[in-house]
């Protein structure tokens, strides 16, 4: 178990150091600052970690979950990239995704209130309500985004599906954490490989900087046109129907 | 213990569907797809357009006929008929609904938005009319064209005939006790 784990980590330190390499080769510090800082704190963290466990430091377990809440916000910032880089935020669609971003934090804020007092330690709780509402957020955009039609970038998108898979992970695995706890070592591996396989996405979707799209405008008038006629369609539909079936 | 439960039920579910989309790809087409000239690809509403929708569900034709036995099977032949004209009419309109509200979205993207609250509406008022109009499929094609005129109709019918039974037993109440009976009915109503 200690040679797999070992592996596990190592192979975690391998791609993130290929990721960072790659992201500063071709700017992606520059382009995705949030995630850029997501990469470099993960980076420096599991270097921090495999030096603390190599010298069998009492302080381990402490420094593991205590920077291990550093990472949890910084999720929170590449999903904030995703959606700055999705959705233009001045334009009537970046204030209706963002309105339902807001609308799930609230929600999960509220759930999470509701279900403060249950069962189990306190940071695999915050590390399960935390990726459950970072995933919530990347799924909601990536939903929105298809659902308008919205182009989305291959790094933007393989940044979304990485964390997301990630993050749904981790929610299930600190579940079972919790629920089945001589599982611990087993929930350290799909911890480790989980992490490895978010990087190996990563890799393949950030190999290139993809530019975002350009957000398609509408000349005024042609689009109070189309709203208008939208608009009487619309009105029109139900009491067709309603007429033809004698309501 | 049932929380843990629930969370490891999600993750379980959001991993399937984070690998789903991973599998699924990238989607390129999306870029392309729509055009400025699409947008008055909406003028085409073939179900909106059709006036007479009224007539397709009027059973008076089929009902002559039926009284006839010589025309029984001229009858059977019509419902028959009516019921594919009915069902086509839906799918006319079912498309018509997918247009609209492809073209709402479309009008977003193209920044033309009323805001969170209206898009809201529009997405259930489209899946609402998509289970109203799969509702009538089904009523169609199993009971036939007119079962559902039928059964408004008699629902309708009901209603009257009770509204009339009540206004008869009213007319029996001299009308200096009606103030007594509208207070007598808001203090129930409250």
């Amino acid at each position: 178990m200690v040679t797999v784990d070992g592996s596990a980590i190592g192979l975690g330190l391998a791609l993130q150091a290929l990721l960072l390499w790659q992201c500063l080769k071709v700017g992606h510090w520059r382009n995705y600052p949030l995630f850029f800082s997501y990469l470099v704190y993960t980076f420096l963290r599991t270097i921090a970690l495999v030096i603390f466990r190599g010298l069998k430091h009492p302080a381990y377990p402490l420094i593991y979950w205590d920077t291990n809440v550093g990472a949890i916000l910084l999720r929170f910032g590449v999903a904030f990239e995703v959606f700055r880089h999705i959705f233009v935020r001045e334009s009537a669609l970046g204030k209706i995704a963002g309105r339902a971003v807001v609308l799930v934090l609230v929600v999960f804020a509220a759930a999470f209130f509701l279900l403060s007092n249950q069962p189990g330690t306190f940071f695999p709780d915050l590390e399960r309500k935390s990726g459950l509402a970072v995933v919530s957020i990347l799924a909601v955009m990536l939903v929105m985004a298809r659902y308008y039609s919205v182009p989305v970038s291959l790094n933007v998108w393989g940044m979304a599906v990485g964390m997301g898979l990630f993050c749904s992970i981790s929610v299930a695995n600190f579940a079972t954490f919790d629920l089945i706890r001589s599982s611990f070592p087993f929930w350290r591996l799909v911890s480790a490989f989980s992490f490895s396989a978010m990087m190996l996405i990563w890799i393949w979707a950030l190999w290139c900087y993809v530019p975002d799209p350009q957000p398609k405008v509408l000349r005024e008038s042609l689009a109070q046109d189309a709203l208008a006629m939208w608009k009487r369609s619309w009105d029109h539909f139900r009491p067709n129907i309603r007429r033809a079936i004698g309501l | 213990m049932t929380e843990l439960i629930l969370f490891g039920f999600i993750g379980i579910v959001l991993v399937v569907l984070f690998s789903v989309a991973l599998l699924i790809g990238h989607s390129h087409q999306l870029e392309e797809a729509e055009t400025t000239a699409r947008l008055f690809e909406i003028v085409s509403l073939p179900g909106l357009r059709f006036k007479n929708a009224a007539t397709l569900f009027d059973n008076s034709d089929y009902q002559i006929l039926r009284r006839e036995t010589a025309f029984k099977s001229v009858a059977w032949h019509l419902r028959h008929d009516r019921r594919k004209l009915v069902l086509l009419w839906l799918r006319l309109l079912r498309k018509d609904l997918l247009s609209l509200w492809r073209f709402r979205r479309m009008l977003a993207n193209y920044g033309v938005s009323a805001g969170f609250a209206e898009e809201l509406q529009v997405a259930i008022t489209a899946i609402a009319g998509l289970v109203l109009l799969s509702c009538l499929r089904v009523i169609v094609t199993i009971a036939g064209p007119f079962a559902l005129t039928g059964l408004l109709r008699s629902a309708r019918a009901d209603v009257e005939g009770l509204s009339r039974s009540c206004a008869f037993l009213l007319g029996r109440v001299p009308e200096t006790r009606w103030s007594e009976i509208q207070h007598a009915w808001n203090a129930g109503q409250s």
